[in-house]
């Protein structure tokens, strides 16, 4: 018998693999079957093998970020960006040179129909659709300044993802754990929390694009299973127990004739995994420990059903970075209008959709604070762009997209609090200082996470590929 | 065959010529001098304001100078950068840095505009004439510094070197392990071996010993069809007396005559294609038939269509002329003849008609140019364009090349001997196409039944009724002039293009004649006698679009005078394709034709007025039972119609009934490619569409046939069949051979000899064994291109046939050291299936498999995570009715969660090489999934029907040559039975009866999917 012939020049790998204690990303990073399937354990360090776990560039402050995609772009000067000026003029013909648009309908300058207040000690101001958010206003670094290359959702959505405009490349939570790995045993390193919109460009806003399939998210939905095939097949724990046994002992057999094969023992280790996440993923999603006092802050029983649901991946999204989960997305839930996207009935779709959101975010920030989480976990508040300042069309009370300036704001995980950054012309439509591209927002997510973005690289296409492609810069100013 | 059509047409629009790229100012000014307030001005205010400002990414000390602009000297500010000048001295208005700092056309400094006070010093600065200090020692920077190093690059890098002969090596050891097997019998199998053993002996090591033969027939029942051996067909080749390598070379010749060759090799080369029946972006909209290119691939595979014409297919499949005449293949005079730029076709390369229906097979590789994603209402419309033919070209030059040219679209390459021009000269070739929904005529029924109806007509008279009445517009009317222009059939074109003239016109001067382009039967052989175009004038029922040559959007609006009946006319602008799908910034540009008969004006307006000054052609549809006339087609400013220009300007003709008798079947439909008129490409300063340099004609990688070549006649159209000539030559050409084996290789190896199959640039892998290689990609083409045979060839190799277990323990660690990765085969490597391979065993194993070949795919099974904007409204079925994996459609946006959990490809560009990942997702389709389930229990249901009889041991047995090729071991065995019991107990089966009950087999069948040993080849 053979099947441990090489475990002392496999040690390096073997040890790797049990103590990395990464979970799903490095396990599936060192098992990868693109080497030669066997033997290959003596190069299968970290100087060979460019998917082996890594650790960060430098100390990272955030070991978990919460990115909180608002889906369809909200309307920055309804928001986190007050333009008086708007107001005087609204109903004006717009007072700057005009791009075209999306639907290229252009109308005529639009006041926010909210009003602005300052809050906190800084003083931020932040409109009325952000009543509990604002009283937080303190541990964020509003961003002004963030623009997008694309007018248009599904290039925009890919642009904000994955750093590119176009399908295919590895979304931001695949980066991250390809760069880190993942510090949880037994769930998926990246996850989408699924409030109920998929946003346009489709899952692959959530995929590993040309990164191995390990990386991409596992997507979760709210409902009685939320993962897909989590739920066993057999009418007891046993029944599959022994299939699983059986199975274990014929794949030993297999072992023991080929010798040691990477790719053959981590497809074995995967199934470990799987169990262990058939296990974790219920007792995830199992909400009765928590108190009422937390669920009723979270907004689970909010008499708008949106915010219940949203509330929820909030509240999953805590419990996922007190597991070590790496990177969690909570997408919108549906039904507030077109998700963000108010071409028409602003009014109506921005006020639906905060509400929606407002409670829980608030909810979750005091909550990660008071559990010592938020210094670890970097929170992301952003869409895929703005809106126009003017309306879309003479008669509308709807605003066009925006890319050329949005609003979005960061907070724990080495932000500074209650800052902006950033500003924008007296209109709040294109940046006039300290303009962001999106790559900068990546190169900063990363930075905070312990990874220089220059130099975590995949090679494809003839190309070492980055997040940030040739570009970006970490934003260090709203850094703690 | 077809006779060549031709049409005399009253209608068409004069191309503009692209204005010439302005003349790169001189740079060898002198620096004037400047009086001393000026030099003073510059010294205190500029200077500063531009070291504190610009010089980061302008100044001398710049890491890389952005944008090639150098601000360092008085002449590197007149010379510029890649935008051209950056000031204009004296001309604020017209100086690129005062509008970029003013954000107007490009916006710096990027992050933050300067203050006012800023602007106005350097608007004033320039206002001055540019004063800079008298100390004038600035040096401008040395151009040759950015000189692109092509020759060198090309000497440097290995696979720009010509494929060179290599005589097998002499080796050591006895490579025949059998004895009894006439050695001549694999000769040229056994040179390969000779390579390997050569790399082997170097290093003191040797190939392990042959697989047993059930391995082996596993092994390659994989490699050549995807699907796992019955046990009758193992026992066969177990019981074959034959050696094993003559044996063998029975199986594999059968194998690759048989119809699931195609369906597996198909698989592989639709990740290069990156092959989806859906658009993606918002809605993911279908991308209707690109099925047929699917089934295209298929056949040729197994009809080992030679490799270069498969290529030349997919190049320019459309320009192939047609004509049913089997003809010896081209010598490579003939080619370098035809590639040399003549313009006459009659070569020996014709089009390829389909084996049975007899439409034409080599148009349906065209389709590859399409299968992208693609985008509707973008707010950048010549953007978007540049985004599709990126990945086009992305795609044509990773798929048949190894080279990553869109690497070059924003600058010369950083790495390979490729040019920016290369990527804009390759790019003028798809400028000068079309996308074409293509007319196929199964058994030339339509062709045949258009010949009918010719008869039938020209056996009656002419209707004397119709007389020529049509008027000369009064020259004050018109606001463009529009000419005569002959069209030729892009399916069939001719040898000899004769130019019609009209003379009709009084309006001098005339342009050049343009040709329009026509696809299908309906609109005959011209415009008729009254200079109208008409598609209804043989028959309702026949197809066809008429394209016109390309023009420049040059007035808000475009007047037809036209008539019809369910039919349409498209404008597609920068190639933009999706209003089919959405009207969003392109509205108006397709419209519907119902005129009740008559004549009419039909304007067309919408969003045109925003896209002045693009580039568009027009398109008459008639793709159903209606009818299209047209008369002229006019720009217009938005004044009224020219009606007063004579009424009934040309009758129309009756139409027809007398011929209804005549049977007209539906042509079938393929996505594929078709030509325009020439259209050269601009160099994209930076890869921005609206940053233009200068022209590029269209022609070859200028490494592989240098910056002259005339390769191209703009009189012919895009030239793409002379592109493809010259890339399959492989004397001047190393890659196309050379890539192709070495994908061959790495689907039968798990690795290519180059690793990184899809580039051979300096990123990519160097061989391992690049005499090999050579020797491969020489007895490739010198054996016609077979791809079935360099599968046969390397397949009988004894390489191949290795086992990949370690044949000892002492021998195990030697070949550890020395070769830890398997870089020099000492063993055969152990592969993962595919997602295909693994779910189409499932199929076959549980008795479930529908052998059927080719058709519309089968719709995608959605789960409740499959969500999203353009989600089909229904599901497909669970198993796929349970059809190979290569024929469920493939939805961008809703890709199979099995496939993509097991490593199939996102289709977004050429990935010759898949990943190979280890996730819980897989585990748990294995273990949980519906469909992995249902074929457990077919299986299990399957068996117990199929032996009745069976003890519960024999079951066992039976179960294991069913998945595993093998029987089971006696520990196996035991084990297997005493889960059988256990599982048996659990759901209070009868001790006695319980083996016939399904639920428990299910369960072993269950566990036998989910054993490594089912999911991974050895």
């Amino acid at each position: 018998m053979h099947c441990r012939r090489f475990v002392t020049q496999s040690q390096t790998r073997r040890a790797m693999l049990q103590s990395c204690a990464s979970g799903f990303g490095t396990v599936a990073l060192a098992s990868l079957l693109n080497e030669p399937a066997f033997g290959a354990e003596a190069t299968s360090t970290s100087e060979t093998n460019p998917f082996a776990a890594r650790k960060p560039h430098f100390d990272a402050q955030a070991k978990s970020v919460i990115f909180l995609y608002m889906d369809g772009g909200v309307s920055q000067v309804d928001s986190f960006d007050p333009k008086p000026r708007l107001d005087a003029e609204n109903g004006k013909p717009f007072g700057l040179k005009i791009e075209k648009t999306q639907f290229n309908n252009i109308g005529n300058t639009l006041a926010s129909p909210w009003k602005f207040q300052q809050y906190g000690e800084s003083g931020i101001p932040v409109s009325d659709l952000f009543p509990h958010v604002a009283q937080h206003v303190d541990k964020l670094a509003v961003v002004r300044s963030l623009t997008s290359q694309f007018p248009e959702h599904t290039n925009a959505n890919y642009f904000l993802h994955t750093g590119h405009g176009q399908q295919g490349r590895p979304s931001m939570g695949a980066w991250v754990g390809y760069g880190l790995g993942a510090e949880c045993q037994d769930l998926p390193g990246f996850v989408v929390l699924n409030g109920g919109l998929i946003p346009p460009g489709g899952l692959d806003n959530f995929n590993s694009g040309f990164l191995p399939a390990s990386f991409q998210a596992s997507v979760l939905g709210a409902g009685d299973a939320p993962v897909a095939n989590i739920k066993r097949a057999e009418p007891t724990a046993d029944a599959q127990q022994r299939k699983l046994d059986l199975m274990r002992r014929l794949d030993r057999k297999l072992l023991e004739q080929t010798g040691p094969v990477d790719a053959l023992e981590s497809a074995i280790a995967n199934y470990e995994l799987a169990s262990r996440m058939q296990m974790a993923v219920p007792q995830l999603m199992d909400l009765t420990n928590e108190t009422e006092a937390t669920q009723k802050a979270y907004g689970l029983q909010a008499d708008f059903a949106n915010t219940r649901t949203f509330g929820r991946t909030c509240l999953l999204a805590r419990r996922m970075v007190e597991r070590g989960v790496r990177f969690i997305e909570l997408t919108c839930p549906g039904g507030n209008g077109d998700r963000w996207d108010q071409h028409q009935g602003l009014k109506d779709g921005h006020t639906k959709n905060a509400l929606t959101v407002d409670q829980p975010i608030a909810a979750l920030l005091a909550d990660l604070t008071q559990r010592g989480l938020l210094d670890s976990t970097l929170v992301v508040w952003s869409g895929e762009f703005g809106r126009t300042p003017f309306a879309q069309g003479s008669e509308s009370d709807g605003r066009d997209h925006n890319p050329f300036a949005f609003s979005i704001w960061m907070a724990g995980g080495g932000i500074k609090g209650g800052m902006t950054f950033g500003q924008t012309d007296e209109y709040g439509y294109k940046c006039v200082e300290n303009r962001l591209e999106m790559h900068d927002l990546h190169a900063t997510m990363l930075h905070l996470l312990g990874v220089d973005h220059t130099k975590q690289t995949f090679r494809f296409s003839g190309r070492d590929m980055r997040l940030t492609d040739v570009h970006g810069h970490v934003v260090n100013e709203i850094l703690a | 065959m077809l006779k060549p059509r031709r049409l005399l047409l009253l209608i068409g629009v004069a191309v503009a010529a692209l204005t010439a790229w302005p003349r790169e100012r001189a740079d060898s000014q002198e620096s004037p001098t400047f009086d001393a307030a000026s030099v003073e001005f510059f010294q205190s205010k500029v200077k500063p304001l531009l070291e504190a400002r610009c010089f980061e990414c302008h100044g001398p000390e710049a890491k890389k100078l952005k944008g090639g602009l150098s601000l360092a000297s008085r002449a590197d500010v007149l010379r510029g950068g890649d935008s051209g000048a950056a000031i204009v001295p004296g001309k604020p208005s017209e100086s690129l840095l005062v509008k970029a700092i003013n954000y107007v056309d490009f916006e710096m400094p990027p992050k933050s505009r300067l203050p006012e006070g800023e602007v106005a010093i350097l608007s004033e600065w320039v206002k001055r004439g540019a004063p800079w200090s008298a100390d004038k020692d600035d040096p401008a920077r040395d151009p040759k510094l950015d000189a692109f190093p092509l020759a060198e690059r090309k000497a440097k890098h290995w696979a720009w070197k010509p494929i060179a002969h290599v005589e097998p090596p002499k080796v050591r050891q006895p490579f025949q392990i059998d004895p009894n097997v006439n050695p001549a019998t694999f000769r040229d199998s056994n040179a390969i071996d000779q390579f390997l053993l050569s790399k082997l002996e170097e290093r003191g090591l040797s190939h392990a010993p042959a697989a047993d033969r059930r391995t082996l027939l596993r092994r390659v029942y994989f490699a050549i069809v995807g699907l796992p051996p019955t046990p009758a067909e193992a026992d066969e080749f177990v019981a074959d007396q034959a050696p094993t390598r003559e044996a063998l070379a029975r199986v594999v010749d059968r194998l690759l005559e048989s119809p699931h060759f195609g369906e597996r090799w198909a698989r592989h080369w639709l990740d290069l294609v990156r092959y989806a029946e859906t658009l993606g972006h918002e809605f993911d909209y279908p991308l209707h038939h690109a099925h047929q290119y699917r089934d295209y691939v298929i056949r040729a595979l197994n009809a080992d269509v030679p490799y270069d014409r498969f290529v030349v297919e997919h190049v320019a499949g459309d320009l192939l002329p047609v004509g049913w005449v089997e003809s010896s293949r081209p010598t490579n005079q003939t080619r370098e003849k035809l590639a040399g730029g003549s313009r006459g076709l009659d070569p020996p390369y014709v089009a390829r008609p389909h084996p049975t229906d007899g439409y034409n097979e080599s148009l349906l590789a065209t389709g590859f140019w399409f299968l992208g994603e693609d985008k509707h209402a973008p707010v950048d419309a010549k953007g978007e364009q540049a985004a599709r033919i990126d990945n086009q070209l992305d795609v044509f030059s990773k798929a048949f090349l190894g080279l990553t040219v869109a690497c070059a679209r924003c600058h010369d390459h950083k790495f390979d001997a490729i040019r920016t021009s290369d990527y804009y000269a390759f790019a003028g070739f798809l400028q000068s196409s079309r996308r074409q929904t293509a007319y196929l005529d199964p058994h030339g029924k339509i062709d045949a039944a258009v010949a009918e109806l010719k008869r039938s007509r020209s056996e009656q008279s002419s209707n004397p009724k119709i007389a020529k009445t049509r008027e000369v517009p009064s020259a004050t009317m018109l606001i463009e002039e529009f000419t005569a222009k002959s069209f030729v059939d892009l399916q069939h074109p001719s040898a000899e293009r004769r130019e019609v003239n009209n003379d009709n016109s009084p309006l001098a001067p005339r342009p050049s004649p343009v040709r329009w382009f026509a696809t299908g039967w309906a609109f005959g052989d011209g415009p008729n006698r009254h200079g109208v175009v008409h598609s209804g004038e043989l028959a309702l029922r026949l197809r066809g679009v008429l394209r016109s040559p390309t023009f420049t959007i040059t007035h808000p609006q475009i007047l037809y005078r036209l008539a019809g009946q369910n039919a349409r006319v498209r404008l597609v602008l920068d190639g933009y394709q999706m209003m089919d799908f959405s009207g969003l910034l392109f509205n108006g540009t397709t419209f519907e034709v119902k005129t009740d008969g008559k004549w009419v004006w039909h304007r067309q307006a919408g969003d045109l007025q925003n896209h002045l000054g693009r580039r568009a052609y027009i398109e008459l549809i008639d793709d159903g039972d209606g009818w299209i006339a047209c008369e002229s087609i006019w720009f217009s400013n938005g004044g009224r119609e020219p009606t007063a220009l004579g009424g009934e300007v040309a009758p129309l003709v009756d139409i027809p009934t007398e011929t209804a008798r005549i049977e007209i079947p539906e042509p079938m439909r393929a996505i594929a490619i078709c030509d325009g008129n020439a259209v050269n490409e601009r160099v994209f300063i930076r890869g921005s569409h609206k940053n233009l340099g200068p022209e590029v004609a269209r022609r070859n990688l200028e490494v592989l046939d240098g910056i002259d070549q005339t390769i191209v006649d703009d009189e012919a159209g895009s030239g793409r069949l002379q592109l493809a000539l010259r890339l399959i030559d492989a004397k001047s050409n190393p890659f196309v051979p050379r890539v192709a084996v070495n994908r061959v290789w790495h689907h039968l190896f798990g690795r290519g000899i180059v690793e990184s199959v899809d580039n051979f640039g300096v990123l990519g892998k160097e061989p391992t064994h690049p005499e090999l290689l050579d020797h491969l990609a020489e007895s490739f083409v010198a054996d016609g291109w077979s791809l079935k045979r360099l599968i046969r060839r390397i397949v009988l190799t004894n390489a191949w046939q290795q086992s990949s277990e370690p044949p000892s323990l002492e021998l195990a660690k030697k070949t550890h050291e020395v070769d830890p990765q398997n870089l020099w085969l000492h063993r055969a490597p152990i592969h993962r299936l595919e997602s295909e391979a693994i779910r189409d065993s499932m199929l076959l194993v549980a008795g479930h498999l529908d052998r059927k070949s080719f058709g519309p795919s089968v719709p995608v099974h959605l789960t409740s995570f499959m969500q999203g904007r353009g989600r089909p409204g229904t599901s497909g079925p669970l198993d796929g009715d349970g059809r190979r994996s290569v024929y469920t459609s493939i939805n961008r946006n809703f890709l199979s969660p099995m496939m993509l959990a097991f490593d199939t490809p996102i289709p977004f560009t050429t990935i010759g090489r898949r990943n190979v990942s280890n996730v819980p997702a897989q585990a748990l389709i294995l273990m949980n999934d519906p469909f992995v389930l249902d074929m457990s229990k077919r299986w299990a249901e399957r068996t117990l029907k199929e032996s009745a009889d069976f003890t519960p041991g024999q079951r066992i047995e039976r179960l294991y040559l069913d998945a595993l090729t093998r029987s089971p071991t006696a520990v196996e065995q035991a084990e297997a039975l005493a889960f059988l019991q256990e599982q048996a107990k659990s759901y209070n089966l009868p001790a006695d009866g319980w083996s016939k009950h399904a639920q428990v087999w299910t369960d072993l069948c269950h566990v036998l999917f989910n054993v490594k040993e089912f999911v991974f080849v050895k």
